[in-house]
């Protein structure tokens, strides 16, 4: 199985555990991924909300590259993958801008969830876990952009996906039910209003604790940025000391598949899992 | 209310183009897209009460709400809908001409944020963080927001000092010619 890889640039940047633990168990998994040459930022949340010609030409350049080269393309932030979707659909429905981007719709654009979710990967996932996820109980959270718009992402179910869930579950963890695995963290309003974003993400974190979660769980690079970076703040606000470990679907697998790299990808959180991940015998 | 059935603009904010209006005048007011909407609470519009103000031809008074740019775009209303109406795709333009006229955005720091992440890109291809954030803090004068968790983010290696950027910036440079963005 091999896949062209859009990291886009929070994987380069803010998010570069995610980056090192997708390329790691993709490898452990025998799925090849070769980096797409040149890429540029998709527009990310902003593009669309200045101009419209961007927000289709920016991801236009990257998938007429990517149809040359062939492979489909797995990009794993969530942003991204709804970006280069939304731009290859407008791409195919618009007459001007399919003359101008001479993209013909060969090739998928897949998101790091359906990678991990395909058939053939999740037997492998079963196959070659080391160190099953035993006593591990998780929430997961899909975010916005990872089940919507749906008429980009078309999720199976927008309200209560159930992907990541899957793979979970075939790690040995205990995926536990919760009612806002997309309900939204602030998520762009990140440096704008963070105000709102404590607010959001606050949410999510004290329904999390309340079920009994040891983590949580995303595959977006925003989702996890505001839920890790902005618990100093709630404990500032409320008093409490939030310790809630969010993990990239990615660093599980990792964990799960024994991957020595696992404790690096964990120096980069603000609040560290190790505790947590040691004291279930995980590391 | 013109014979067309679709709204025209009664001010200077042009009315959704015609697939769009057929698409918001099939809205009932059920209000299901507040309910759902995570900043309704923050809003001086509510998302129902701007789809029924775009259906009317009054798009001025969402150009100049304070929700226009409180919307998350996270489509939590568009998923809901049960007429397919999805609020981002309505505001999106609306923003887009509020930016090209620049008209007032009321001291919002959201057009600021978005425009500085555009020249980020036009400039390196790709996000640099430190630029990012440090044209923002100039633009916005909050020089001091978030400086703790900046420092931290940098120990962690979080944030890069050096841009990385990419090998077909002219291209990149090329589109946002061809753009409405200047």
């Amino acid at each position: 199985m091999e896949f062209t890889y859009y990291p886009g640039c929070s994987l380069k940047g803010s998010a570069e555990e995610l980056d090192e633990s997708f390329r790691s168990v993709s490898e452990k998994l025998g799925v090849t991924l070769k980096e797409l040459p040149d890429w540029a930022c998709c527009g990310a949340s902003s593009a669309h909300m200045v101009d419209a010609y961007l927000e289709t030409a920016l991801p236009a350049r990257d998938l007429l590259t990517a149809e040359r080269l062939g492979r489909d393309v797995v990009a794993p932030c969530a942003g991204c993958h709804v970006r280069m979707k939304a731009a290859s659909m407008k791409i195919l429905e618009d007459a001007d801008l399919s003359r101008q981007f001479p993209f013909k719709g060969e090739i998928d654009i897949i998101s790091g969830i359906e990678m991990f979710h395909k058939q053939d990967v999740l037997k492998r996932i079963k196959e070659r876990r080391s160190k099953p996820l035993d006593g591990l109980k998780v929430v997961t959270y899909y975010g916005c952009l990872a089940v919507r718009p749906v008429e980009v992402v078309a999720p199976e179910d927008p309200e209560n996906p159930r992907q990541m869930d899957d793979v979970l579950e075939a790690l040995g963890a205990e995926v536990l039910n919760w009612p806002y695995k997309t309900d939204c963290c602030g998520g762009s309003l990140a440096v704008t209003r963070t105000d709102l974003v404590i607010k959001l993400s606050k949410k999510l974190i004290d329904m999390a604790i309340a079920v009994g979660a040891d983590a949580m769980v995303t595959l977006c690079p925003m989702c996890q940025a505001n839920l890790d970076t902005r618990q100093a703040d709630m404990s500032k606000l409320s008093g409490k000391n939030y310790q809630m470990p969010v993990l990239y679907l990615t660093e599980l697998i990792g964990v799960a598949l024994n991957d020595s790299q696992a404790t690096r990808w964990f120096e980069k959180h603000m609040v560290s899992p190790k505790n947590m991940l040691a004291s279930k015998g995980l590391i | 209310m013109p014979q067309t059935g679709y709204a025209t603009s009664t001010g200077r904010i042009a009315a959704p183009q015609a697939d769009l209006a057929a698409i918001i005048n099939q809205c009932y007011q059920c209000g299901k897209c507040s309910a759902g909407c995570p900043v309704a609470s923050e809003m001086d519009l509510m998302p129902h009460q701007m789809v029924r103000l775009a259906v009317l031809g009054d798009v001025d008074r969402i150009a100049a709400s304070k929700s226009v740019w409180l919307c998350l775009t996270c489509h939590t209303c568009g998923a809901r809908c049960p007429n397919g109406i999805d609020v981002p795709a309505l505001l999106d333009p609306i923003r887009h001409q509020i930016l090209r006229d620049k008209l007032d955005t009321k001291g919002s720091p959201v057009p600021v944020f978005h425009k500085t992440f555009m020249d980020t890109i036009k400039t390196f291809g790709r996000v640099y963080e430190l630029f990012l954030i440090g044209m923002y803090k100039l633009r916005t004068k909050k020089y001091f927001d978030d400086m703790e968790l900046g420092m931290q983010m940098f120990k962690k290696g979080k944030l890069h000092l050096l841009p990385q950027k990419t090998g077909s910036l002219s291209e990149v440079k090329q589109v946002f010619k061809k753009s409405g963005l200047k």
